[in-house]
Formats: C-alpha cells, sequence, structure tokens
C-alpha cells in the first residue's frame, strides 16, 4: 500500500517520529515523499495522501487549489493533514471526518484503519467516500450469516463496476476462504443468458435429476456452487419463472440451507450458496411493468449496495485511472508509460458524462495504449494522444474513429490525408457561380470551414463566385481545390506549386499557379495570364497569427512593386526595419534588405520568404513576415 | 532545455536550426534562453559541440553541462553510416551519469530524432526501425523534411514537459 506525503516545509523532528510510527505498523505501508512542489499535483496520483506542513502552509496549500482539484479533495476520503493543530480547520475543507490530526498526538490510528479498510479490495480501486462507504459496508455484509436467504442486491449504472463489488463481497467472505474446491467458487452469470426456454433455464439452475438407467444427469448451478456464490447480472432478464425459483430459494431463514427438488427427482436437495444479484435497470419501471415480482425486492432487506456513476465519485477518477492505465500495459510487450498527473487532470476537467463508465474510461485508455505501443508514434506524448481522441467528441463512439485518421493510419502524410479525404465524394466539374451549401459541403471544404475565420470564409465564398468555370470534368471543382490548399496551408508550411498539384490532381502547371493566385489576390476581374499584379488580402485563419500567405504570389515579378510591400511588411513585423531601407536585387529569387542595422537576404521561393540574419549569412531569424 | 543537431551539412543544419527556433519561440514566446542549442558537425563521440546562439560559435568543452533533451541526429557523414555508434555511446554516456538524488523527478535519457534521406536503403531502414521499436524515446523521418522534423520535435518536446509532472 502507497501512501504519499507532500511536505509543505522542511520535516521536523516530530513528524519524522510521527510518520516512522505510522509506518512501524504496517510493514506493507509504503511511504513515498514528493517535493512540496508537486503539492497541488496530489489529487491527481490516485493513492491515498498526507500533507504535512503548519497551519499557515496548509491554509496557502488550500488556497491555491483550483475548483477541480478541491472537487477531487472534498470527495476524497483518504487524504489527511497533518499539521501542528488537530483543530486546523479550513472553509474549503469538509468537517465530515478527522482530516487534520496533530503531529504532537498519536492520532495515526485513524489512518491506519483506512488504508487498512482500503487494503481489504484490492479490485474495489476509488478514494471517494461513496467507495469507502461501500467497503464498509461489504466488510458489514459479507461477516453476516451468508446463505440463500442473506442475499445481496447491487445497483448501478452499466460499467460502474458491479461486479467488482460482487466479488469483493465474495473475498470478503468466509465463503472464498474454504479453498479452491469448484463449489466453494463464485460463479457469475447474465440474468439474460437465463432468458433460454424456460425449461432449459429451470434446469440449467437446479439441475436434472439422475434417474435408473439414465446416466444423464446435471446437478445445477445451486448444487454445484453450493458452498460458493451465484453472481447474477441484469437478473431483471431472466424469466418469471426463474425468479419465482429464486425468490423460493431466498425465503430460506437467514444461515439455514435452502432446499428445492431437480427436474425429475423423488428427493429434496439443499444449497448454501450465496445469491448476488446485479441491475442497472429502473427497478420502479420493472416493477410497474410486471416483469419484477415486488416481494423479490423486499428480500433484499438491508443489503442493497447502490453504486453511483463515474461522473459523481470525483475522486475515484485518478485511482481509476490509474489502476486501467497499468492494468492495460500488462498485456503489452513493451515499456510501459507513465500516466501523469496533467493526464488525468486533463481529461477530468472535461466534465464529460462518462456514460459507459469506467468501460468508458478504459476503452479511451486503450486506445492510447496502442497508439503508443506503435513505434511510428513515438514522438507523440500521452498527453498529446489524449487531446487528439478527445477532441473527436465526448463518447467512444466519436474517439474510436480515430482509427480513420492519419494519426492512427501511420504512415500516411498530411498531403496523402487530404488527398484522400473527398474519395467517394462527387467532387468533380463545373461550378460556374457557385454558392456552397453550407449544410452539404465536403470533407475539405467543411475542413476550410472549420480553420477559416468568419471574415477568411466569406472571402472564400466570394472568391468561388468568381471563379472561372472548369471546363474539364475530370478536374476537381474549384472549391475543393482551394480548401484543400487552405487545409493544407493550416497545418503545415506555405505550399508550393508542386504540392498543390499533389494535393488536386490538377496536372497543368498554369491551372495550379492560378489557383493559388486566386486565393492571393481575389480580385479576379484583373486577373489575365501571366499578368498577375496586386497584393491579395491574405485569408484569415483561427490559429492566431497564422495567415496563408505571407505577401504577394510568385506572380508578382517586378521589384518595384514588391519593395513597398516588402518595406511595409518589414514595418509589420516586430523587428522593423530602420528607415533608411535600401533593397537590391541579387539573383533572380534574392533580394539584399538593408535597414540602418541589418541586412537580411530575402529569398523569394514560389509563397515562401525566408529570412536570414545578414551578417553571418547563416541562421534563419523569421521565416515568415508575419507572426 | 538543451538540443544538439547533429548534422555535417550546413543547408540540414541550418533547415534544422531553422525549425528548432521556430518551436522554441511557439514553446517558450520570445524568452527562449532557456533553450541551449548545440551543433556537431562529425557524427563522432565524444561530440564536438558548437554552441549555436548567433553570434558565435564557441565549443563546449564539458559535454555533462550540455546534456541533451532532445537530440537531432542524421546518421550519415562523410565517413559513412556512424549514427549506430553514436546512438550506443550516447546511451552508455547517460546510463554512465549518475542520476540525482531523489526529487520525485526522474532524470532521463534523451529523446532522439533519427533524421536522413537514405530510408530507401535497406540496412539503414533496419536500423531506423529496430531502433524506434526497442527505445520508444527514439523515433525517425521519413525525409529531412522541416514539416516532418517539427511535428517529431515538437512532439518530444511536450514529452519532455509532461515528464515534469508526477
Amino acid at each position: 500500500m502507497r501512501l504519499l506525503l507532500f511536505p509543505l516545509s522542511t520535516v521536523n523532528a516530530p513528524v519524522q517520529k510521527w510518520l516512522d510510527g505510522l509506518a512501524a505498523a504496517d510493514a506493507r505501508l509504503e511511504l513515498i515523499p514528493y517535493d512540496k512542489r508537486f503539492a497541488s499535483h496530489a489529487v491527481w496520483l490516485g493513492d491515498p495522501f498526507i500533507l504535512i506542513g503548519d497551519s499557515r502552509h496548509l491554509d496557502d496549500y488550500l488556497t491555491t487549489l483550483d475548483h477541480k482539484e478541491l472537487e477531487v479533495l472534498n470527495d476524497c476520503a483518504y487524504f489527511w493533514l497533518l499539521t501542528e493543530n488537530d483543530g486546523f480547520t479550513h472553509p474549503k475543507l469538509p468537517t465530515d471526518r478527522l482530516i487534520a490530526p496533530s503531529w504532537h498526538t498519536s492520532g495515526q490510528n485513524v489512518i491506519r484503519e483506512a488504508l487498512r479498510l482500503l487494503q481489504s479490495f484490492p479490485r474495489l480501486k476509488g478514494l471517494s467516500k461513496r467507495m469507502h462507504f461501500i467497503r464498509e459496508e461489504i466488510k458489514r455484509i459479507s461477516s453476516g450469516p451468508v446463505s440463500p436467504g442473506y442475499s445481496v442486491l447491487i445497483l448501478g449504472d452499466s460499467g460502474v463496476g458491479k461486479e467488482e463489488v460482487a466479488q469483493s463481497l465474495f473475498k470478503s467472505s468466509k465463503r472464498s476462504k474454504r479453498g479452491a474446491a469448484r463449489n466453494s467458487a463464485m460463479y457469475a452469470v447474465g440474468g439474460a443468458w437465463l432468458n433460454m426456454e424456460p425449461g432449459m433455464a429451470l434446469t440449467e439452475l437446479i439441475g436434472i435429476a439422475q434417474n435408473r438407467g439414465d446416466k444423464s444427469n446435471y446437478p445445477g448451478l445451486l448444487k454445484l456452487y453450493s458452498n460458493g456464490a451465484l453472481f447474477i447480472d441484469d437478473f431483471e432478464s431472466s424469466p418469471l419463472n426463474i425468479q419465482e425459483t429464486l425468490l423460493r430459494i431466498m425465503s430460506t431463514r437467514r444461515g439455514r440451507p435452502a432446499t428445492y427438488r431437480q427436474v425429475g427427482g423423488t428427493k429434496d436437495e439443499s444449497t448454501l450458496a450465496w445469491l448476488l444479484f446485479a441491475t442497472n435497470a429502473n427497478l420502479q419501471k420493472l416493477r410497474d411493468a410486471s416483469r419484477l415480482r415486488e416481494d423479490f425486492l423486499y428480500r433484499f432487506e438491508d443489503r442493497v449496495l447502490i453504486i453511483p456513476p463515474l461522473a459523481e465519485r470525483p475522486a475515484d477518477f485518478p485511482a481509476i485511472s490509474h489502476a486501467i492505465w497499468e492494468s492495460l500495459w500488462e498485456y503489452t510487450n513493451r515499456e510501459a508509460d507513465v500516466l501523469r498527473s496533467s493526464h488525468v487532470r486533463e481529461i477530468y476537467g472535461r466534465q464529460f458524462r462518462w456514460e459507459g463508465n469506467v468501460r468508458t474510461l478504459r476503452a479511451l485508455f486503450a486506445l492510447v495504449v496502442s497508439m503508443r505501443c506503435n513505434p511510428a508514434h513515438n514522438h507523440r506524448s500521452v498527453g498529446a494522444l489524449i487531446e487528439m481522441i478527445l477532441a473527436r467528441g465526448d463518447t467512444y463512439w466519436h474517439w474510436v474513429r480515430i482509427f480513420e485518421t492519419r494519426f492512427y493510419v501511420t504512415g500516411q502524410s498530411l498531403v496523402e490525408e487530404i488527398s484522400n479525404a473527398d474519395s467517394g465524394h462527387r467532387c468533380f466539374g463545373s461550378m460556374p457561380g457557385v454558392r456552397l451549401d453550407e449544410n452539404q459541403l465536403l470533407p475539405s471544404e467543411r475542413k476550410a470551414l472549420e480553420v477559416l475565420t468568419a471574415e477568411g470564409w466569406s472571402i472564400f465564398k466570394k472568391l468561388l463566385s468568381d471563379a472561372p468555370p472548369t471546363k474539364s470534368k475530370d478536374i476537381l471543382r474549384v472549391s475543393v481545390r482551394l480548401a484543400r490548399v487552405i487545409w493544407y496551408v493550416s497545418q503545415a508550411e506555405p505550399i508550393t506549386v508542386k504540392t498543390l498539384q499533389e494535393l488536386t490532381g490538377v496536372k497543368s502547371d498554369q491551372t495550379a499557379r492560378g489557383d493559388l493566385a486566386i486565393l492571393a489576390n481575389y480580385d479576379l476581374k484583373h486577373l489575365t495570364k501571366r499578368k498577375l499584379r496586386g497584393t491579395g488580402p491574405a485569408l484569415l485563419f483561427e490559429r492566431p497569427g497564422k495567415y496563408l500567405f505571407t505577401i504577394d504570389s510568385v506572380l508578382v515579378n517586378e521589384l518595384n512593386s514588391v519593395s513597398e510591400t516588402l518595406k511595409r511588411e518589414f514595418r509589420n513585423n516586430r523587428t522593423p526595419l530602420v528607415d533608411p531601407v535600401t533593397i537590391e536585387t541579387r539573383t533572380e529569387n534574392e533580394w539584399i534588405i538593408a535597414d540602418k542595422e541589418r541586412t537580411y537576404v530575402v529569398k523569394y521561393d514560389d509563397f515562401a520568404l525566408n529570412v536570414y540574419e545578414g551578417k553571418s549569412g547563416f541562421y534563419a531569424k523569421e521565416q515568415r513576415f508575419f507572426k | 532545455m538543451v538540443i544538439w543537431i547533429v548534422e555535417d551539412e550546413d543547408d540540414d543544419a541550418l533547415k534544422a536550426y531553422d525549425v528548432v527556433t521556430r518551436v522554441a519561440g511557439e514553446k517558450t514566446g520570445k524568452s527562449s534562453s532557456s533553450v541551449k542549442l548545440y551543433r556537431v558537425k562529425l557524427i563522432e563521440w565524444p561530440p564536438e559541440l558548437r554552441v549555436l546562439d548567433g553570434s558565435e560559435n564557441h565549443i563546449e568543452t564539458d559535454i555533462q553541462q550540455a546534456r541533451p533533451s532532445i537530440v537531432i541526429l542524421d546518421i550519415f557523414d562523410n565517413k559513412g553510416f556512424r549514427a549506430p555508434k553514436f546512438l550506443e555511446r550516447l546511451r552508455e554516456w547517460e546510463h554512465s551519469l549518475a542520476e540525482p538524488k531523489s526529487t520525485g523527478v526522474q532524470r532521463f535519457r534523451s529523446f532522439v530524432i533519427l533524421w536522413t534521406i537514405w530510408t530507401g536503403e535497406d540496412r539503414v531502414l533496419s536500423f531506423l526501425q529496430q531502433q524506434s521499436q526497442r527505445d520508444r524515446r527514439i523515433s525517425y523521418t521519413q525525409t529531412k523534411n522541416s514539416v516532418l522534423l517539427k511535428d517529431h520535435l515538437e512532439g518530444f518536446w511536450r514529452q519532455c514537459e509532461e515528464e515534469k509532472n508526477p
């Protein structure tokens, strides 16, 4: 059992003595000290912890916690504050249990008892108050007269861990200590499975007697697990005659064996099988629909365990996350990654409803682990993968679509991803005077809508309405071509004519250049072959400071028309040029720009401008003018 | 953050430098003084670390003072396919360095980006695949493309940041 220690100040002698006393009582207790700068991470690590410090330090600590951390802390039943004054309170702390023992008194037993309870149920993960209560209830129930007349009902949504609770009940009872004999084990069965032909289901449960000459007897589950337990999940799915038989069995006095007769039997059989039931159904609705006998429910008396959904148990979230994460790595042959506090915090912070509860969380981690096990994702951090998956939506059905993307289909380049995005859609042909229907956009057009600002999108639509019609039916329509360029530029470097051709399948160099010119110069009235001028407005992206193009297109080829623009761009830059500025041609694609203090060599290669420090002639200072 | 660019070609070193400064600028804002860059011109051990700060070519003599977080490693230089040996010596050296006393944070071995255009050669491809399969802190790019390098660098940078958390 790990217990994390976060000293908020130097550990003094009384504190050390107190901690030694705590560790001495339990050899299995592992005290793990952390640096104080990690104290705010304590709630996300999924282990019980103690914060150590005087009242002033604790006050400061609690004041700095944000609402998410406080939410987890307030729900946590396994943290303590070790301080000089056992009367320490804070308005942000709960007062329903002893949280702050003093290092001057021997209050270790409070912590020891709580940890012992936690340790008794290794299958039950979670540090919430609710799970603490359930552990106490399991302890109470399992120490009772375990028998058919002492059945237990476990209620909770799908994926909250009902079977784990049933297993813990059984493990905690005297039954599991009887050895490995089959009839003292626990057997889990789904109620739906018993929903077979009524006679068959009954036979499965109570067995078939061996008659003279007939050797095909079957003892039935009640006999097979006579000294063990039967866990019937989704019991409401079982037929009513099964419920009636079970009701009869459950009506036996506590601690006594129940008697029944097998199919075709002539004498009574007895069983001590412990019956554990679970359901995620609304019991009132089932009763109203006559799918459940009301007197069936009364038999559970004070043995009903209700497990709330994961979203209502904040302090269980970190512990369950870490437990799932570690268990998933056991099935891989790769070195396990560490699930960091920042990862848990990121996921918790999304405030999802977690409809499938722990199963959904497990599915998320399984996707991340699967991706991390692929060497092609070595460079992607766990946090980045989590973000990438969660960005898709809030349910598993959103996340699993990651399999379709280049992040999962490794080796697929951005160009391939974009080029393949519209496959299967009608996207060829002429679109004169097109008006895009925003409800029927193609994937690449939808992507352009995502990345462009509202202003950018309206310019984009205007460009389309002015664009010349595409004559060939084999050429992608202009909206798709331009959308693909926008998508590419939003995620990569400035585009070249060659890349555009790869993206769009356009063979003609002229058409490709024309497409770029359309985006750079939206005033197409003056757009004529080889005589393109003017500085079209750059389309703005959502990403702050990112522009589609830095400056005029390659089609602007006169130095005089460029120089003013260059000057302007430099002035807008963070390192403006100081007048007087001189601009000289160096080669066909290079200019030397100099001001009072510096000299730059500017390369003009398609749409990319690279600026190098003139003095050393070696280092790139800025690649784009706009930042 | 200490980054080594192990690259014999000036143009490629410049390309890598450009990517690193861009990523550093994005990650740390304008105050990228927390990032230290070194250029290693020959793929040999011990490396000759030249400080890349845009001012002068200062050589770092004590490589322990320049323990890298990320290494961009070209795999060929004019003496041949020397990255395997370099990588092996790098890992041995990192292993030999004493770990600082436990403060809740471990000192990890560096992230290595194998950066090459020779992925078409069988022995190279096999080396790249084996290394990335064996060690999750190694990745490789298909070409010496700055977009790919940026993607890998950003990813490893983020991993360095995440590893600061418990």
